[in-house]
């Protein structure tokens, strides 16, 4: 997870581990509580994952840009295999999200 | 009306467009004149019906769709050759299409048997174009967009157990067939609980794929709709699989993504490569407007929605992908006219066809009609006021009058404008006859080859109408009567294929159709005999061969022997003929033994307005349509002739041609007019002969709004309708020809051969 060298800071942040399932259902809450948690750094806890749907992954996609945005540390720690397949299904890794540029 | 009939009308509307551009592409595909547009466009207008038609729940004509489509879809891919067999079996098909629509509008029964049939041969052409194909079983073909879903609701499936997979794992075996897929989801499929990544994986166990997202779109979290979608995928795909596999996988959420399956052959080429996310970006963005709208459904109650509700209700205007088709017009839509337009129009090798094609609207024709009649009212009462300011004593000269020429010229300019609304091409008609000849040939065992000419040639709405039946008669009667069967044929040293050719052409402000076959010709002395046998025509009778063609003209006249399906019940050529002459036009007909016959039918280009000479005959005004004449004159002593009884010939430079009393003709007067005493106009009748007709003075040249004389009062010989001049009188408008061809043939008892008597 390269990011989280990047900001010199480091140091705590929050960790919010992510639910297990993450498909259409969890995507309003899941976008609520990661508003809720700007501002700072953060790491998400990935290793329960076990069931990744795409909305849930744009709203990853959106809060890695939003964080950048930011100039706050994003990161993904410890994903599951369920959630490394998940996102390469879609053609998409880890990296990939957290690289993710800055959308208008 | 409510809305749902209204759309539906729209639907049926489509479908007649569609089906119009799927015969002209078949036709331009069996003529050798096809290009991958044509395959494409032809392809996309059953597709866009059987996309209609899955709204409305019509399973009859999705069905049939389906197995038509995919059969082009062979075609459009290479794979099949448009062989001439390929191509009738395509041809009937689109007719049997167009009958199922015809069936899904009035209600009926279409002919199920036929169907199958076609089903049966449609799905033998596919499996003949994947003969070469590795095992390929072709389901496709039979299951139809109504089969069971292919895959369950997404993720909400409580069996569906995450494993660590490698994704080697999820891929079937790679093949030959490569495919670039781009693959949008729209918010409305994830509203219907259908998952991105369960459509991923069945794309994935179809051979290998290498899947790339497109990330950009997402926006800032701030801003997101965490149910919107904002993805798009790009696939390489190489598979063992036919493409209609691929687009399987698909089948349940082509209604709601944005989607392009596109086949690449060879090693993929730097332009499509730079091409394609390009455009698939455009679209994307596009789209993105729209779809930012949170979606209204709720993803739990979505469980297993049929497309179908979701189109019906789906207010928003999409914009269509004018894309290799993947996506059917969405009639349910009201965007859907214009934007089906555009996927015609649209090139399809990728362009966004949206804002290229031409605007057109949909409009009453009442509302035309209405239009053109006050028009018409308005350019009378222009020639009034105009007259009544010269009665008044107003200069020529003054401003007024300019302003009054230039309140002409405007109205003139309107007049043409609207005139130009109701013109079309009589392609419209023309369209049908390939079918009607298809039919015919195959009921009277003949093989005929239908050539068309002109089809471009403008004419106006009513005329256009009143057109299609005549012609359809004559041209059953041109390969019923005309064409010999194919033995006879080729004992008489012709092709075994009859030709039967429509021209239609403008000719002295008229329209004309040609209706010719290379068949035997009229059989002059058979004919006669019926004729005779019937009681026509005394026996004793001496007949032109003219005369004796023209016979065929009489009511009750018929030369079957036995009573077809197709004639012989003696409705004839009397009632085309009838109907002919109720639209102002003639018909007639040229026949050569062992050549052929050709019938000629003339009709005015519209029935509203005629640029005429005004003249005076007798006390009366008349009015000679100015495309009938050539020059005028006035003839002195020496020039006029007379020979045998009052008959009289008027020299005009080295050539003599008859004169033609009109007073005298219309019963004004019963003196012979003196010649020199008025004014000679040379006419060409449509035949082309020349006459002069005399008439006592010329008043001069204006534009009259044409009155049916027939609707308001009755037909009279020699006249073809009246007008309003300024001054409130009426006036009739001369009928040329028939003035020339009566002055010509008095003291026949029947009237038909006059035409040929004046040559």
């Amino acid at each position: 997870m390269a990011r989280k060298s990047t900001k010199t800071s480091n140091a705590e942040g929050a960790v919010y581990a992510l639910p297990e399932v993450l498909d259409l259902k969890a995507a309003t809450p899941l976008a609520e509580k990661l508003m809720s948690l700007r501002g700072q750094n953060i790491v998400l806890d990935a290793s329960k994952v076990e069931r990744l749907g795409t909305q849930c992954v744009q709203i990853l996609i959106a809060a890695a840009a939003t964080w950048k945005d930011e100039m706050a540390a994003f990161s993904i720690a410890e994903p599951s295999d369920s959630f490394t397949s998940g996102l390469q299904v879609l053609g998409l890794t880890p990296q990939a999200i957290l690289e993710k540029e800055v959308a208008q | 009306m409510d809305a749902m009939a209204e759309i539906r009308q729209t639907f049926f509307e489509e479908c007649a467009e569609q089906l119009a551009e799927l015969e002209a592409g078949l036709l331009a595909i069996e003529n050798g004149e096809a290009d991958s547009d044509t395959v494409n466009a032809v392809f996309r207008a059953v597709h866009s019906i059987k996309g209609g038609a899955g709204a409305f729940c019509l399973d009859d004509l999705v069905h049939f769709a389906h197995v038509f489509e995919t059969t082009l879809d062979e075609m459009r891919s290479g794979r099949l050759d448009s062989s001439e067999k390929v191509v009738k079996i395509m041809l009937r098909s689109a007719d049997a299409l167009a009958d199922l629509v015809t069936v899904a509008r009035d209600g009926g029964t279409a002919d199920a048997e036929r169907n199958a049939g076609l089903i049966d041969e449609l799905k033998g052409l596919v499996a003949l174009a994947k003969g070469e194909e590795p095992p390929a079983p072709t389901a496709a073909a039979g299951g139809g967009a109504s089969d069971g879903p292919v895959y369950d609701d997404g993720m909400g499936d409580i069996d569906f157990t995450p494993v660590a997979v490698d994704l080697s794992d999820l891929m079937g075996i790679g093949g030959d067939n490569k495919f670039r897929i781009v693959f949008k989801p729209s918010p409305r499929m994830y509203a219907k609980a259908n998952e991105a990544n369960r459509v991923l994986r069945d794309v994935y166990a179809l051979g290998e794929a290498k899947v790339s997202c497109n990330t950009s779109e997402v926006p800032h979290l701030t801003a997101i709709d965490p149910e919107g979608a904002y993805l798009t995928f790009t696939i390489e795909l190489s598979t063992a699989e036919p493409e209609e596999k691929v687009r399987e996988v698909f089948e349940f959420v082509e209604f709601d993504c944005d989607l392009s399956i596109e086949a690449i052959h060879d090693a993929p080429d730097g332009d499509i490569e730079a091409d394609d996310p390009d455009i698939a970006e455009i679209l994307a963005r596009i789209r993105a407007t729209p779809d930012d709208e949170p979606t209204p459904a709720k993803t739990d109650e979505a469980e297993e929605e049929a497309p179908v509700a979701a189109k019906a209700n789906q207010p928003e205007p999409e914009p269509e992908q004018a894309k290799a088709a993947p996506q059917p017009a969405k009639p349910a839509a009201p965007s859907a006219p214009a934007a089906a337009k555009a996927d015609a129009a649209g090139d399809g090798k990728g362009g966004a066809g949206v804002g290229g094609a031409a605007q057109t609207i949909r409009v009453d024709l009442e509302r035309v009609d209405r239009l053109i009649d006050l028009v018409g009212e308005l350019v009378i009462h222009q020639v009034m006021l105009s007259q009544r300011a010269y009665q008044a004593g107003l200069a020529r000269a003054s401003d007024v009058a300019v302003g009054f020429d230039e309140l002409e010229q405007l109205t003139r300019e309107i007049q043409d404008s609207v005139m130009a609304i109701r013109a079309q091409p009589v392609k419209s008609v023309f369209q049908r006859l390939p079918r009607l000849v298809r039919e015919v040939a195959d009921i009277s065992g003949k093989q005929v080859r239908l050539v068309t000419e002109g089809e471009w040639t403008e004419v106006d709405k009513t005329v256009i109408e009143r057109l299609a039946d005549p012609l359809t008669h004559m041209i059953r009667n041109a390969i019923d009567h005309g064409l010999e069967k194919p033995e006879d044929r080729l004992a008489a040293g012709k092709a075994e294929e009859g030709v039967v050719r429509v021209a239609a052409m403008h000719r002295s402000g008229r329209i004309v159709i040609e209706i010719s076959d290379d068949g035997a010709g009229i059989n002059r002395k058979r004919v006669k005999e019926i004729a005779i046998k019937k009681g026509l025509v005394p026996a004793e009778a001496n007949l032109s061969d003219e005369e004796t063609d023209n016979l065929i003209f009489l009511p009750g006249f018929s030369t079957a022997d036995k009573i077809s399906s197709l004639s012989g019940r003696g409705v004839g050529m009397d009632v085309v003929k009838r109907s002919i002459q109720a639209l102002g036009g003639r018909v007639s007909i040229a026949s050569r033994p062992g050549k052929g016959s050709t019938f000629t039918m003339s009709l005015p280009l519209t029935l509203a307005v005629l640029d005429g000479m005004i003249v005076s005959v007798g006390d009366q005004t008349v009015v000679v349509p100015l495309t009938a004449i050539i020059e005028t004159l006035q003839p002195k002593a020496s020039e006029v002739k007379s020979f045998g009884g009052d008959a009289r010939l008027v020299q005009v430079r080295d050539t003599f041609m008859p004169l033609v009393d009109v007073a005298r003709e219309l019963g004004y007067s019963h003196e012979l007019a003196s010649a020199t005493g008025g004014v000679a106009i040379l006419v060409e009748a449509e035949n082309g002969a020349r006459s002069a007709l005399l008439v006592d003075g010329i008043q001069g040249q204006r534009q009259v709004v044409i009155k049916s004389l027939e609707a308001n009062y009755g037909r009279v010989p020699g006249i073809a309708a009246a007008t309003i001049l300024g001054d409130g009188r009426v006036a009739l408008i001369l009928d040329v020809d028939a003035v020339v061809a009566t002055s010509r043939v008095e003291g026949n008892f029947f009237n038909s051969g006059m035409k040929h008597a004046a040559e």
